[in-house]
Order: C-alpha cells, then structure tokens, then sequence
C-alpha cells in the first residue's frame, strides 16, 4: 500500500529538492515552514522528517550540510546520484541509461525547463515523478517508476546511508530508502 | 503561447501563500521551487511525442590533449554525448595527408580512452574550498563547495596575503608555462616559474640548442625512411605515441633493422632485430666507441660533415681515446658488437638515433646530457639531422603575432633574480620558463634563498616531483595554494582553493602538430560536449580564470583588453585563414600547401651557422664542448645494490589517466618489475608483495618476474600509487617510483656542471626485499 498520493508526490518533490542543491541554514527554515503549510493530509514520515529538521535546526547540527553535501554529492569519496552511473556499463555519466532516461521524458511529452542537473540525476528523477503524479500521469509515473527511478535510486539510497561522510543526509536517505521502498510495493502491484 | 505549454508548477512560496487552499501537492512543488530552493521544473509539450527526436548524429573536429602530440580527431556525438573518437586522416600526426583515404586516421590506446574521462563522475564540477587547515598525504582537505565569486574572492585574498607580507618572490607559479599565467606572475613580480622539464627533456634540449638550434629541441623524427634505427632505450613502440608507432611499423615493413639497447626489454626491444641489456647508465661509452670507430675508419657521411658541421678536427682528437675495448668494458656489451654496430649504423643509410624525452638520454643520470651531447654527434656524422630518415627540425606555422604582440602589457616591476630552484643560475641553452621539480623542495624546506608562501598551480601532480614525501612537506609549508584542475588529485589535496577546469574535449582553440610537423599543418578543436549546460558543472577555462583572479588581486591592468577570441583570430588571419573558416572546414586541418615539399636545412642557428661537432656555446659557458666520459652520480653500492629503472606503460600519460576505468581495465597497476633470477636469489615469487627502498623511501608493490631485463635492475611503472581518495579508481593502485628518487640543493645540482640540469630521475640504487 503506497502513501496518500498527495502526500507521495509532496514527498518525491520534497526529496528532489534536498538531493537537487546544498541546504543552507535559511533554506532548511523555509522547508520546515513547507512541510507546516503543506496542504496534505497528515503523513506520518513528513512528520518524521519534520521533527528532524526542526531538531536540527535546534541543536545546530545543521552548520555542517553544505558541506556534507559536497562530499557526497560532489566529490568522490560520497555517491554519484546518477542512474547512468549505476545501471551503466561503467560507471560514468552519460552512458546508455541518461539516453533513456530522456528518451522517456521526451516521448511522454515532457521537457526540462532548466538544465540543473544531468537527466538521469536522483533529484530530477524525484522531480519527474513528482510532475507526472501531479498532473495525474500516473501510467507514465508507474512506467518511469519501475524502468528508471525503482531500479537504482533504492541502492543509491542506501548508499549514501552508509557512506562514513553522511550526517544529515544520512537520516534524509533513510526516509527516501522508505519512502522509495513502498512505492516500489505499490507500483509492483498496481 | 509557443508550442510548449508551461506547466502550473513554478509558483513560489508567496504565491503558495496566497493560494493555500489550492490543489495540495501541486502547489507544493512550486512552494519547494521558490527562491533558493529550486528544485528541476519539467513542462509539458504541446502535445505527446510531439518532441521525440530523432537520433541526432553529429562528427566534431577536434585535437587530442592527452599529450603534445596534438593527434587531431573526429569525435563522434550521438545523442548528445561523445560515443567515439578516430584519428584524422587528414592530420601529420594521426592520419597521412599524402595518402588520408588509403591510410586513414589512427589514435593511441591513450586517445580512445579519452571518452571515459570526460564523462568520469569523479571529475571536479564546481569550485571548492579546503575547511581543514592540516595538510599533507591522506589528509582529508574537507572541501565545501563555493561559488565562483567566493572562490576568486579567497584565492586572490589569500595569494595576495603573502605577496604583501612577504613580498612577491615568495609567489610560486607552478604550471607549463602559459600565456595568462606567466603575464599575471610578472605582475606580481616573482621570478619563480617552476616547471617540470628538468624531469622530462632539458638534457636534450640544451644540447639542441647549443649544437644546432639555438633555442629548443625539435619532435618530428623521420625513422619511417630510416634504413637502420638504433635505440638508447628509445621505447617508439612502447609509448603508443601514434606517429613514432606508424614510423617505426613503416621503417620495419620497408626492409629497416631496428637494434635496442636497453637494460629493460621493452616493445621496441621485443621487436627489434638485436636487444642489448646494457649496464645503466653507460650509453655514453657505448656511444662514445661508436664515434671512434666511425670516426677512425672513416665511415661518416663526408658530404654532410664537410658541408654542415663544425669542428670535426677536434672530434677525431676526441674520440681517439674511446676505443670500444674501453666501452665493453664500461657496458658489458661485447667489443666485437659494439665495432659491428657503429660500422652497420654508418654504412646503412639514412641511420638514425632517435631520442625523445625519457630515454636514456633525458635527465636519469648524470652523464645523460653527453649522451644527448654523442647522440646528436653520430646523427650528424651519419648526415641524419635535419635529412630524411632523420630527426627533422620540423616546420610549423610562423609569423603569428604572439600574446604580448597582441596585448603589450604596462611594464612589469622589477623581480628578484634569484629563484627558489636555482633555475637563474642555469645557462642561455634552456628556457627561464622551465624549472627544476628536483631543487625545487629543498629551496622551499630550507627558505634558500628566502621562504615561498604561496603558489598557483596548473595540473601538476605532487606524485610528478622527485622525492614526492619531501616535496609534500614542502608543500604543506606554504600558507596559501590555489590548483586548477579537472580531477581532485593529490595536488588539489594539499591546496586551500581548487578551481575547475573543462575536459579538452569541452574546449575549443587550435594547435600545431607538435610532434610531426613535416610542414605547416594546424588543426582546430572544437567542443564535442560541454557539461557546463548544466548547472551542477560549473567549469571555466585557465585563461578566463587568470583573467578573473588577476582582476581580484588587483593586477586587472595587465589585461586590459585581453581577448583569446581576438587572439586566435588575428593569428589565423596572419596566416591568410580565419577562425571561421578553419571551424567550418571539413577536416578541421589548416596547412600551408607550398611548403609541403620537404627542404632540407643548410645553415644552423649556432655561431659557426654549422651544427657544431665541438659545442662552442657550452664552451663559452664553462661545459665540456665535447661529450668526455663522465660515470653517473651514484652506482649501486653494498646498501642499495640494484639498478632503478623507470618506464610508462603505452595505457598511460603519466599521473594523469589512473582514474579512468577503461586505461585502468587493461593496466591496473605497477609492479617491481624483476628478472626470474634475481627473485630466486632474493627468495622472491612471482606477485610476492615487496618492498623497493632507496636513500630517499621505500615503496611496496607487488614483484613481477620476467626475463626481459638485466639482472641487477628494478623496473617500476611511472603513474601509480595515488592517495587521493577522491579519486576512486586510481587510489591505492600500484605505487608511486618518485617516492624513491632523492631530491637535490641547488649546489648539489650545480655540481653536476651539467648543462642539461637533469634530475638525476635513476641516478641511484636500491634494495628489494620481500614485505
């Protein structure tokens, strides 16, 4: 059973966000203040994340994300959050699984509007689904579920759970690693 | 509305606020895409598959920049990414001009694997900036990531922090000499530019230039129309260099003999007709008996030593002493090989020695400067300098205005003449834009002749430098050091700033070919990808970052109205084309078809205008005019017995390809590289790991047997052993043979009296010993 799909797709833009960019001190007040005023049914893992974040805020743990953001996600000792790296034949960007990936946003009628990340990145991934649940795509959302996103993110996920550099985004996989783990129930099922 | 309907999603916080009883999940994206906190915004197309597109197929003319070789190429971009590279046909160096369709373009394995680096996730993306302020090997640099505004801000403020407080010497310009960098140096005011060529070709170019060019060495070597090429350790084949592998095929294939002597077997040796496992370090004597024996029995080329070279007298009275029952003794090769060889290398023309770089010849010992110094002397008593089937002076495009033509810049201050590696007390034959890696960390440790404090860094590997443990030391004694690069390497490890550069095969500009300009040829690069259309890739071009941080430090006059754009253009106009024309040309490739008959040079840029047997310059200089017998610095000895060889394997260029998984497949790491019998002896097996040690450190790696090699020798692959963690193929792999080489003062250097300043790379013993 997947979550309230307001609330799933709240969620998959949620984690696009904190996977797309660094989260200052500023930026992690405004997303608490998101969460407060979302106008979705209560969620008990956006519950969960919100209790984190204000937390973090609180005790000050929050001084050092942007800096476990770099390592994780951009220097190598962290994760490469790119679907070309893990369903590749090697592991680097661009290879066979970016060309599908755009071939799928290209044929299902979608464009990127901003060039932010590379196609096959985690957080334009979240984001997609996101999109496509929102305007109630939800064929296409099973479709890109299960031939892109479901099929790596998990294990990305995990991850970055387990690199020694994870603080902050450490509890934030976690959640996602959930989050992503009932999704892939529902849609295995749908 | 064009044909694309933008989707609902971009409202921000504030209109999320106004619109709160909206539809939910919906406005949560545009809430989450407000200022700061954009997440990537998808809009629909106009209508379903109306945007699927066809397989764009597109071929992009470029040039490689894995080495100076400048192999122009054909990049194929399929699906908007690069899928495969090819040698241009219509290139010198990668293809055949004369004959493109039948011979086609060809790359080296190095070229081909260029792909995998451009897409390397490992690659660094966006600027960052060191929040540990301990720095040495495996210490974490815990960079963050800036913007490039900061990041410009704090590399100008910390390099001017202690130009101010310490003055502008104890600036260190650290990089190939360029253009950009050496203008903003000269602004400050330091005469340190530091270079590596003391490790890589000076013995070989100040030979060159006092002999016959005056001023640099020339690359193209003609051994296709060689009838008999003879080897110095000389590794043509097994450099993968494109041409040198074309030439030496082409000569094999027409008839030539190929004879090497080198105490490593290496693939020109196990292709070539005889393999001689010379002692290292005695080229010289065999060259020197050679020269006798030619000399004395009158075999040279008379119409080219009468007509073209200077002070042959002197070189019959030189050579009289050399005898070859001298040399076997010296080198361990047999009397009777050493006079057959010299008569078949004199009596087989065209004959050449070529030489490039790293070969016996370039700075591994002492005495490698004479050899370079006997080298040219029996090229020249062959006739094969600047002849077919010889090294030619090559002949690139002339009659470009230059940068500071261009741009004249205001006048420099006045530096210091003293520089932290000695180089100021060199001599007219090298370059002031070269340096010396080997000096370099004992002037920094010791503050002789004052301290260094800062340093700007270009794609310098600290694993390139001798004494690689001494020269992180001394590296970590500087306050402040900012790198440009495109991988986080061990340089960008120890510094404070770190700014990224694009993968040449984003850039564009053009370039001659270097290593087989037979005539003037350029080719253009153009960008094949550029990942910078993304926002999470924030690279930017050396040029442009000097430019900026020159700016920042203050220095902005002295690039008042510099423009690369400009510059490029007005040097393609000097030669009758332009950017746009050689852009759009089909083959990327500008040459100069009168000049595409070879002529041969008959005056030489040295005083006598001859090629100068006996080197009046050195002379003039306080250097041995001609090339005496002159043993290496250190022999093995009771401690350190065994010799110290270095070599680079064909999948590699140098520190710079251990992270890509392609190279990486087919030459994972290096090894100890022994004889079958000196394991044995050392009660050493095949894969055993082991310890090599000199009087600099030691190293542990695992032991290779083979047969291929002189017995008292230890042969290890240059490249490996890299200890950034950020770069996750390379890191941990084999390790590094330039922890072994000890490094030098200045006046250990200038007691060499060698005009070459040569790094000494080999010149020392070692021990191995199972770990």
């Amino acid at each position: 059973m997947g979550f309230n799909r307001d609330s799933t797709t709240f969620l998959y833009y949620l984690f696009s966000r904190l996977f797309a960019n660094k989260t200052t001190r500023n930026d992690l007040q405004e997303i608490v203040e998101i969460i407060k005023n979302a106008p979705v049914d209560d969620n008990e893992l956006l519950q969960k994340i919100q209790n984190y974040f204000e937390k973090s805020l609180n005790t000050g743990e929050i001084t050092a994300i942007t800096r476990e953001y770099t390592r994780l996600f951009h220097l190598p000792q962290g994760v490469n959050p790119y679907e070309s790296v893990y369903r590749g034949q090697e592991p680097l960007v661009k290879q066979d699984p970016w060309v599908e990936v755009r071939k799928f946003y290209r044929e299902r009628g979608w464009y990127i509007e901003q060039q932010a990340n590379l196609e096959d990145h985690v957080a334009v991934e979240l984001s997609f689904m996101g999109h496509l649940l929102a305007e109630g795509e939800n064929k296409d959302a099973r479709d890109f579920f299960l031939q892109h996103l479901g099929r790596w993110a998990l294990e990305l996920m995990k991850d970055i759970s387990q690199n020694r550099h994870a603080d902050f985004y450490g509890v934030v996989s976690g959640h996602c690693l959930s989050f992503l783990e009932k999704e892939k129930e529902y849609y295995e099922a749908f | 509305m064009s044909s694309t309907q933008k989707s609902k999603f971009k409202l921000n916080r504030r209109n999320f606020l106004k619109t709160a009883a909206g539809t939910g999940a919906v406005v949560g994206a545009g809430m989450l895409a407000g200022q700061g906190l954009a997440i990537p915004s998808f809009a629909r197309t106009q209508d379903r598959h109306s945007l699927v597109e066809e397989s764009a197929e597109e071929v992009v003319n470029t040039f490689c920049g894995v080495c100076s070789a400048n192999c122009a190429m054909k990049a194929y971009v399929k699906d908007g990414r690069v899928v495969h590279l090819a040698g241009n046909p219509y290139d010198l160096a990668a293809g055949d001009p004369f004959n493109p369709e039948e011979e086609g373009g060809r790359l080296c394995v190095k070229g081909h694997c260029a792909i995998k680096t451009l897409y390397d996730p490992d690659r660094l993306k966006k600027p960052l900036r060191r929040t540990n302020p301990e720095k040495g090997k495996g210490v974490d640099p815990q960079f963050e990531e800036i913007e490039w505004e900061e990041a410009i801000e704090e590399a100008a403020k910390g390099l001017n922090k202690a130009i101010e407080e310490y003055g502008p010497e104890t600036f260190l310009v650290l990089n190939r000499s360029h253009d950009y960098s050496v203008r903003l140096g000269k602004a400050v005011g330091t005469p340190n530019f530091v270079t590596h060529h003391s490790t890589c070709f000076t013995t070989q170019e100040a030979v060159w230039s006092a002999m016959v060019t005056g001023g640099g060495r020339p690359w193209t070597y003609d051994v296709e129309n060689s009838n008999y090429i003879l080897s110095f350790g000389w590794d043509g084949l097994g450099k993968g260099k494109n041409m040198q592998v074309r030439n030496v095929t082409r000569a094999l294939e027409n008839g030539a003999k190929l004879v090497v002597l080198d105490p490593y077997q290496s693939i020109t040796a196990t292709k070539a007709h005889e393999w001689f496992p010379i002692k290292p370090g005695t080229d010289l004597a065999f060259c020197l008996a050679m020269i006798h024996v030619i000399v004395k029995e009158e075999l040279y080329d008379e119409e080219f030593v009468n007509n073209y070279t200077y002070g042959f007298e002197e070189l019959q009275e030189f050579a009289e002493e050399y005898n070859p029952e001298w040399a076997a003794e010296k080198t361990g090769i047999d009397r009777e090989d050493i006079v057959r060889i010299a008569r078949e290398f004199a009596q087989n023309p065209p004959a050449h020695i070529p030489s490039h770089k790293r070969d016996a010849a370039g700075p591994n010992y002492a005495n490698s400067t004479k050899l370079a110094q006997a080298i040219l002397i029996l090229n020249s008593l062959v006739g094969t300098i600047d002849r077919r089937g010889g090294t030619l002076l090559g002949n690139n495009p002339g009659g470009m205005p230059g940068f500071d033509d261009l741009f004249p810049p205001p006048e420099f201050p006045e530096a210091v003449e003293q520089r932290i590696d000695g180089w100021e007390k060199n001599n007219p034959f090298l370059s002031p834009f070269r340096g010396n890696f080997a000096t370099l960390p004992y002037g920094i440790l010791n503050e002789d002749p004052y301290p260094v404090k800062a340093a700007l860094v270009r794609r310098y590997n600290t694993m390139s430098f001798p004494d690689h443990n001494k020269f992180l030391e001394a590296m970590a004694s500087l306050d402040f050091i900012v790198t440009c690069e495109i991988y986080p390497s061990e340089m960008a490890y120890m510094s404070d700033i770190v700014l990224p550069e694009p993968h040449w095969l984003e850039s564009s500009g053009f370039g001659d070919r270097g290593y087989h300009s037979l005539y003037p040829q350029l080719a253009v690069r153009l960008p094949a990808d550029d990942l910078n259309e993304y926002d999470e890739y924030d690279t930017k071009g050396f040029g442009g970052i000097i430019t900026q941080l020159a700016e920042a430090m203050g220095y902005g006059e002295y690039f008042e109205g510099v423009d690369s754009a400009k510059l490029r253009e007005e040097q393609l106009n000097a030669l009758g084309t332009s950017w746009d024309e050689l852009a759009n040309s089909e083959h990327g490739i500008w040459e100069d078809e009168t000049q595409k008959e070879y002529e041969p040079a008959t005056e030489f840029n040295t005083p006598s205008g001859r090629i100068e047997l006996y080197a009046t310059r050195f002379e003039e200089e306080g250097f041995d005019p001609l090339p005496h017998w002159k043993p290496r610095r250190e022999e093995p000895g009771e401690e350190y017995p065994y010799n110290f060889l270095i070599s680079r394997p064909a999948i590699h260029k140098m520190t710079q390809t251990q992270n890509n998984p392609l190279a990486m497949e087919m030459y994972p790491e290096n090894h100890a590289t022994m004889h079958v019998e000196l394991g044995q002896e050392l009660g050493i097996e095949d894969g055993d790991e082991v310890y090599v040690e000199s009087r600099a450190a030691r190293i542990k790696l695992k032991a290779k047997l083979i047969e291929g090699i002189r017995k008292d020798c230890v042969k290890v692959m240059h490249g490996f052993g890299h200890w950034s963690k950020s770069q996750t193929v390379a890191y941990q792999q084999g390790a590094n043979d330039g922890d072994l080489i000890p490094h030098m003062s200045v006046e250990e250097q200038l007691e060499l009296n060698d005009p070459g300043m040569g790094a000494c790379m080999t010149d020392f013993g070692v021990k191995v010993y199972k770990a």
